[in-house]
């Protein structure tokens, strides 16, 4: 009896168990909106002086795209310190990734736990979910008083003016604050370009090169010719790419390989089926992904040419994107796309002495307008501040503080008096930066590039009260002499222009690019849509580049538009996004002449 | 007197019959395909990030263990290893105690509503409330930022349970009988009975939960954030973002600049973290196995 009472109690206590379990479950929504009511709103009146606002210390929270994350967030480098120290705070500072921090941010929100500043890693689905749940604060009573520099800078108007408009904003408050303004590269190492070996195409007496769909094609032929293998014994060819890398990825190649490079935007949100002009944001009139002469399936036909005459590595169609950059560092491919590959290659090439190596940006070919000088407008990187913040003032202040161009010279290049040194009332770089490598200085004991995307300018930007480009240890004045080389002299010389930049301004009518359309969330069956549109071009085209003659080539290019006719809507996809765009005209019809007036673009 | 050698018959030669021959080469063909990827791994993670690309061989091509140095510069994690294996220790010893004893329980004679609460177990194996509820229940009883939710959510899986109530199930019920007849206790009989009895279907769970806990990254990366976090990280997730630190495709010629003095690639990297991965396990698995074998055929859900 006794032992059945014991199993009684057992049974009980199991049951006591397992319904806690369940109900466990299902306390989600009280234990969020416990937390939601537990949180202080802290105090907006905004009365006293900036600083008797920050006399006290406060702690702040931010999850942020930075790197060399430290265990409790709080960070030991001299730049956090110089931060702290300016702000009176002390940052705990998270570095979060692209890949997770949607999922996580997910969850956070649920939690009533977000951090006092957090990165929007899909800002146009995202923001309706934080405004819903009261989770992001509206920045725009605070931008007067706590965002003085930016509200001062040109670049900074822009941003708040683009972020308020209504792709960006349901109410026309300020939620969404962008970093990384203006450029990430000083026009000679475009992040889309036509990059070639310029050491080969001297050698091999400088080719016509005046149409690119077809000249490019006999160029790398020569180039292959002049160096059939690596100095390592590996077979070169013309091109290669990394088509193993998965769906988004793999087809980069095709969105980036033509467009910029004569004055269009293919856009990936779009699912590709729209072109945009760089030059004035006009939409092209031809669907991209049903044009047989459009960027898409050019790109697509120069690869599948390029395939036909032995010039394609065969390995392209499995290999992944880390591998192609070993191989382009290695000297296999003579034509590159990716300008940050076409750096790191040089950079390998620069290690052997007296090594002329050097893949080089060339101008546009046959076409009047280029993507080259850009201007990330709205910043490439959105943040928000949490709506339930306690500090929303210093929240503020901190996002205005590293969104000066000051701090983006210093997030690049350090403290003055590391690696750089005013001089004349010009930041310049010392000796020693330009010698070793970025990645030598990239530690936690100077600083340099950690906060490479939470700061107010890209790498390219020109800082107006000093006309100098933020990194000093690429673009400045110095870093340029330090690394011209031959080769690169000869590209100059070739082109009879006195720099690089020069280049670029003489040979092709519009560099500057203006690409102002935001699309904001589109309905859910255009989402769909374009969901199973990428999925089937992902999986598809790659079959177009391996056709073995023209006539198969045609067969797959036309089976593969009349199935996204016929199955994919893309007609329909079209037809939304144009109308969409030109609903936009009088945005970025102000976006735009804001864009001139600070370019000083007539 | 015949000698020994005389007595004894006359040991065969054994030939390699054809069909032998054609099964060792099969054998040895299917031990390759299954070792060579782990091999491939290994020679990886200690060659050069352009030797990776060369394609695939049988020794590192270019030796290098830039891979490695890399991963012992990842900051704390001397504290990471330790709460890696902390976790996995106290987690198996923590998984194996209470689902041993909650299989008991549910494997007695005596249970009322036994079967309901079998079932109620079984069901959480096909139903839950998604990852949401999940996190709002582990923050609510305060297990952010705690060594705790490591180990307590594992604490009973239902799977487990299974397994070892079918195995206590086929102990013959006399010797728990006599052992009441004795005067023995329900704890007593699961420790001195029980327990000793199911060692095989035990060491079976301690590999599953200990690979289960040594490889699990998610909860770090969900529940240890911000400043309280500090030094509760596992290895595994320090790991993990390492890697996809060195894989973001930093599109900047900044990011180009900074990468460039960077002599591992994210292949070399990964293969050197799956290594260190694996490697423990490795060690683990053979001492485990003739156990588990056994284990995980007695303990098998029979029809």
């Amino acid at each position: 009896m006794k032992k059945k009472f014991a199993f009684k109690l057992i049974a009980l206590a199991l049951a006591a168990a397992t319904l806690s379990s369940f109900a466990a479950c299902s306390n989600g929504g009280d234990t969020a909106s416990t937390g939601g009511d537990t949180a202080s709103t802290g105090d907006t009146s905004g009365d006293g002086s900036t600083d008797d606002k920050f006399a006290e210390r406060v702690a702040l929270d931010v999850c942020a795209f930075v790197s060399q994350n430290e265990q409790d967030g709080r960070r030991s480098d001299p730049i956090s310190k110089y931060i702290e120290d300016q702000l009176n705070i002390d940052l705990y500072l998270t570095g979060v990734t692209e890949a997770d921090w949607p999922n996580q941010l997910a969850t956070m929100m649920a939690g009533q736990d977000l951090p006092d500043i957090f990165l929007l890693s899909n800002p146009t689905e995202q923001l309706s979910m934080l405004l819903a749940s009261n989770s992001i604060l509206n920045l725009s009573p605070y931008l007067e008083e706590y965002a003085p520099n930016t509200m001062a800078d040109p670049g900074g108007q822009l941003m708040v003016t683009a972020n308020t408009q209504s792709a960006n904003s349901p109410d026309g408050n300020l939620y969404l604050w962008g970093m990384c303004k203006g450029s990430w590269d000083d026009g000679t190492v475009p992040t889309c370009g036509h990059y070639i070996r310029w050491d080969l195409y001297k050698e091999a007496g400088y080719p016509t090169l005046e149409n690119f769909d077809e000249d490019m094609l006999d160029v790398m032929e020569a180039m292959v010719a002049l160096e059939p293998e690596t100095a390592d014994g590996q077979k070169t060819y013309g091109m290669g790419s990394w088509f193993g890398a998965g769906q988004g990825w793999g087809e980069w190649f095709f969105t980036f390989g033509m467009a910029p490079q004569e004055g269009a935007g293919l856009i990936e949100a779009t699912g590709r089926v729209l072109g945009v002009s760089t030059v004035d944001s006009t939409p092209l009139e031809t669907n991209q992904l049903t044009d047989k002469e459009g960027y898409f399936w050019r790109a697509v036909k120069f690869a599948n040419k390029a395939n036909q005459r032995g010039l394609f590595d065969p390995d392209s169609f499995t290999m992944t994107s880390d591998t192609y950059e070993e191989n382009l560092k290695a000297g296999k491919y003579m034509f590159n796309y990716p300008g940050w590959m076409s750096v790191s290659a040089n950079q390998e090439f620069a290690k052997t002495e007296g090594n002329e190596k050097l893949f080089v940006s060339l101008p546009a070919i046959g076409a009047d307008a280029e993507e080259r000088f850009g201007n990330m407008y709205r910043g490439e990187r959105q943040y928000g501040v949490n709506g339930q913040t306690k500090n929303p003032e210093r929240c503020v202040a901190l996002l205005d503080f590293v969104s000066t161009y000051d701090f983006s010279r210093i997030a690049y290049n350090g403290l003055e008096g590391t690696y750089w040194n005013m001089e004349d009332g010009v930041p310049t770089p010392t000796d020693e930066y330009l010698t070793i490598t970025k990645d030598e200085a990239e530690a936690t004991a100077t600083g340099v590039g950690l906060y490479h995307h939470f700061m107010g300018y890209g790498n390219g930007a020109i800082d107006p009260e000093t006309n100098t480009y933020m990194d000093l240890y690429q673009f400045s004045d110095k870093a340029k002499e330090a690394t011209m080389n031959p080769t690169l002299q000869d590209f100059i010389d070739h082109y009879g222009a006195e720099t690089q930049v020069d280049v670029y301004r003489q040979e092709t009518e519009t560099t500057n690019s203006q690409s102002f359309l935001s699309f904001g969330e589109p309905d859910d069956e255009i989402s769909n849509y374009v969901n199973e549109i990428n999925a089937y071009v992902g999986t598809t085209v790659f079959t177009a580049v391996a056709a073995t003659s023209d006539e198969e080539f045609q067969k797959i290019q036309d089976e593969m538009i009349t199935t996204l006719q016929n199955n994919y809507h893309v007609d329909e996809v079209f037809e939304y996004f144009y109308n969409e765009a030109v609903a936009q005209a009088d945005d970025v019809a102000v976006l735009s002449e804001m864009s001139n007036e600070m370019l000083g673009i007539e | 007197m015949t000698t020994a050698s005389a007595a004894m018959p006359k040991k065969k030669k054994k030939r390699l019959s054809v069909a032998n021959t054609i099964n060792y080469v099969v054998l040895f063909l299917l031990m390759f395909i299954c070792v060579y990827p782990m091999w491939y791994i290994f020679i990886n993670s200690f060659s050069t990030p352009a030797s990776i690309t060369r394609g695939v061989f049988i020794l590192p091509y270019d030796f290098s263990t830039e891979a490695y140095q890399n991963l012992g510069d990842i900051t704390n994690i001397g504290s990471s290893i330790v709460v890696a294996v902390s976790r996995t220790v106290l987690g198996t010893i923590l998984t194996v105690f209470c689902c041993s004893f909650c299989a008991y329980i549910l494997a007695h004679r005596y249970l009322p509503c036994k079967k309901l609460f079998y079932r109620l177990f079984i069901v959480t194996m096909y139903l839950n409330a998604g990852f949401i509820p999940y996190y709002l229940t582990v923050s609510g009883i305060g297990l952010r930022n705690n060594f705790l939710v490591y180990i307590l959510p594992y604490a009973v899986q239902a799977y487990f349970i299974i397994l070892i109530k079918t195995y206590i199930e086929s102990i013959p019920g006399e010797l728990v009988e006599s052992a009441e007849i004795d005067g023995a206790g329900i704890v007593r009989i699961y420790w001195q009975m029980i327990l000793p009895l199911s060692k095989p279907i035990l060491a079976t769970i301690v590999v599953f939960a200990a690979v289960n806990q040594w490889n699990t990254w998610s909860d770090d990366m969900y529940f240890m954030q911000g400043r309280n976090s500090a030094n509760l990280h596992c290895l595994q997730y320090l790991l993990y973002q390492e890697l996809q630190a060195s894989s973001v495709v930093d599109t900047s010629s900044a990011g180009a600049a900074a990468g460039a003095g960077i002599k591992v690639s994210p292949t070399s990297l990964r293969m050197a973290m799956s290594f260190v991965t694996i490697f423990p396990i490795l060690c683990v698995y053979p001492f485990m196995q003739r156990y588990f074998t056994k284990g995980i055929m007695l303990g098998a859900v029979k029809g």
